[in-house]
């Protein structure tokens, strides 16, 4: 199954225009800021707003004439959106009787999906008693109990609190890996689409400035948007306890040093995710004194000028991507093949502490 | 500050409490006391209303079965259903309409909504005394409709018009305040339109509906004015009877009738708010509906 879509919608004054593919079994994120269209995009794919202009194909054949109440989109609004008069089942279980299956065999499916993404969850209760979390976890419960052939995922994370997120990521990462078709993500915060995505589209304004692999992306920005927010260092790994207060990271091809989470037992922990801001990274010519935890060397592999700012890109261990002005980057003679010292604080790092973690917070 | 003077504001705050309060227990006197007294007058066994002469149920015993009251009950009744039917669905689909297919005419539909609730009634009585004449048909002595007089037609339809304002804006009200993108959602899930109507909108605006419905009902109820001017004789609701009894004397019966139409009422509104509590509506809600809160 694979969704191919170039449209262009007009929302108020501004028409949004957006021409993408996702393939069978591939999570592509629609990732830019708040505004910039994305929902009005997956909105118009399940048919909700029209279209002005486009096509719409799912393996060649055209739905985008189809109402939507016969396009096979599943899709899990931002906050949910529940029925506030429907119980929970009665909320699973309405794609399913909508698509002509009797009650009592769509009570059973609804049930059944509930238990798997939302255990511990009165099926009885009435949406108004959930918190942020349980509503997405019935909401997606429902995108999927219609068997659709295409999910989306609007802003799934964005009105969950921050204690019930990581958990939360994890059921989205396996819901979408197990989801057999294309899938995409709606999503303004860049972490969600580097970790859970296959590709990334990134729009801004209305229009699409970038498409490629969340590695591509971080490599390779092409507007002070994805530079700021997807250009992050990310390092993914194991988190085994230094000193008081510190921990050591071992991720794939390289050590850093981070600050041990708050609240979280001082256990080695697996599958730990975090980011570096390229700004917090700075460069010397020389193996620098001070503070900072983190010092690697390493050869300079590409060197991108955003505005008046420089995106150096070391092979170093770990591999970096550092932020300095151009200013700097002149003085230091940095250039494709140049031996640099990198430096970051420990501070620096945000680590964002995945499931099994969150059992002892 | 001192204790001394904590005390002095203390106590002056006690004393602006106790003052407001009683200032609100007797707005609340002034408003209910009339209908008190009618309660209590219903138990008057004098001859006229206002000539107490011992308690008893004399009243209630001559208005229900005195055959002209019976039938002015009777009338106001089926008068009031026949209105509350005909307005909620009016009114209700108005509402969807002007909430949910919002276009450069609404504003203009809109006004004529608040118009009509602003024309004097007097005006509209007249305007439909005149119109029921000239139009004839289910509104004239000929009728074509059988087994319905043309008296209960005019008194519907003439009801209906202000009552399906006051559901035009309630339904309305409800609808805006709801988010749409639960009948999106709805689309999306593979419900038909007409499956996302019965299962989504209506039951979310039932309150409303049913609140509307209520105030119809009550409206058409103690409605003189209108009633005055269209009913027909035989057909004559209960507040045109006990209009034109005023001009004789008033007897206890009217006042013993009175409270029975309050009563019943009364037992409209809990009725409505019982099955806004079985539809599953907190009782935060239920009030908030019967009070047009939204």
């Amino acid at each position: 199954m694979v969704l191919e879509a170039g449209i262009e919608v007009r929302r108020g004054d501004v028409i949004v225009a957006a021409a993408f593919s996702a393939g069978d079994r591939e999570t592509l994120a629609l990732l830019g800021p708040n505004g910039a269209g994305k929902t009005t995009i997956v909105e118009s794919i399940a048919g909700l707003i029209p279209a002005a202009h486009g096509h719409i194909l799912l393996d060649g054949v055209p739905i985008h004439g189809l109402p939507p109440e016969r396009r096979p989109i599943g899709m899990a609004f931002q906050d949910g959106v529940l029925f506030p008069h429907l119980s929970v089942l009665e909320n699973v279980a309405f794609p399913v009787r909508a698509r002509g299956a009797r009650s009592r065999a769509a009570r059973a499916h609804a049930l059944d999906l509930l238990g798997r993404l939302a255990p511990g969850i009165d099926p009885g209760a009435k949406p108004g008693a959930l918190s942020g979390g349980e509503r997405q976890r019935v909401a997606l419960a429902r995108a999927l109990a219609g068997a659709p052939r295409v999910l989306v995922l609007d802003e799934p994370l964005s009105a969950v609190d921050v204690s019930a997120r990581a958990e939360l990521r994890a059921l989205l990462r396996r819901t979408l890996r197990d989801f057999d078709g294309p899938r995409l993500l709606v999503t303004h915060d860049p972490v969600e689409a580097m970790t859970l995505a296959d590709r990334v589209v990134v729009l801004e304004d209305g229009r699409i400035t970038q498409t490629g692999t969340p590695e591509e992306i971080r490599d390779a920005p092409r507007t002070r948007y994805a530079a700021d927010l997807v250009g992050m260092n990310l390092f993914a790994g194991r988190l085994t306890p230094l000193e008081a207060g510190a921990g050591a990271l071992e991720t794939a091809d390289g050590v850093v040093t981070v600050p041990w989470p708050d609240g979280v037992a001082v256990d080695p922990l697996d599958d730990v995710l975090a980011t570096l801001g390229p700004a917090d990274v700075s460069l010397h010519a020389a193996r620098p004194e001070g503070s900072a935890r983190n010092v690697v060397q390493g050869v300079v592999e590409e060197v991108a000028i955003l505005g008046d700012r420089a995106r150096v890109r070391l092979d170093s261990s770990p591999r970096l991507v550092a932020e300095i002005t151009t200013g700097s980057a002149g003085r230091m003679a940095i250039q494709t093949g140049t031996l640099v010292w990198a430096s970051f604080k420990a501070v620096e790092v945000h680590l964002m502490v995945e499931p099994g973690a969150a059992d002892t917070l | 500050m001192s204790a001394v003077e904590a005390g002095r504001k203390g106590r002056r705050r006690d004393l602006a409490d106790v003052g407001l309060r009683s200032w609100a227990i007797l707005v609340y006197v002034f408003l209910f006391l009339p209908i008190l007294v009618i309660v209590v007058y219903s138990f008057n066994n004098g001859r006229a209303m206002i000539t107490w002469n011992g308690v008893g149920l004399n009243g209630y015993r001559t208005g229900l079965t005195d055959p002209t009251i019976q039938d002015a009950v009777k009338t106001s009744i089926v008068a009031a259903v026949g209105t509350a039917v005909m307005a909620t669905i009016l009114g209700s689909f108005a509402g969807i309409a002007l909430a949910r297919r919002k276009g450069k005419w609404t504003i203009l539909f809109l006004a004529l909504v608040f118009l009509i609730l602003v024309t004097p009634e007097i005006v509209e009585a007249i305007a439909l005394l005149l119109w029921y004449v000239r139009l004839g048909g289910p509104f004239g002595p000929h009728t074509p409709i059988p087994g319905i007089s043309y008296g209960m037609v005019r008194l519907w339809v003439g009801h209906s018009l202000f009552a399906t304002a006051v559901v035009t804006l309630i339904v309305r009200a409800r609808l805006q305040g709801l988010d749409e993108t639960l009948e999106e959602a709805a689309a999306d899930l593979y419900a038909t339109p007409a499956r996302r109507f019965r299962q989504i909108t209506l039951p979310l605006m039932l309150p409303a509906v049913l609140a509307g419905a209520l105030l119809a009902f009550s409206f058409s109820l103690d409605d003189t004015i209108i009633s005055s001017f269209v009913s027909v004789a035989g057909a004559s609701p209960w507040p045109v009877y006990v209009f034109s009894a005023v001009r004789n004397a008033l007897r206890p019966e009217v006042a013993s009738v009175s409270t029975l139409l309050l009563t019943l009422t009364l037992i409209a509104i809990a009725s409505v708010a019982l099955v806004l509590r079985r539809s599953g509506q907190s009782s935060k809600d239920v009030a908030k509906t019967m009070t047009v809160g939204g």
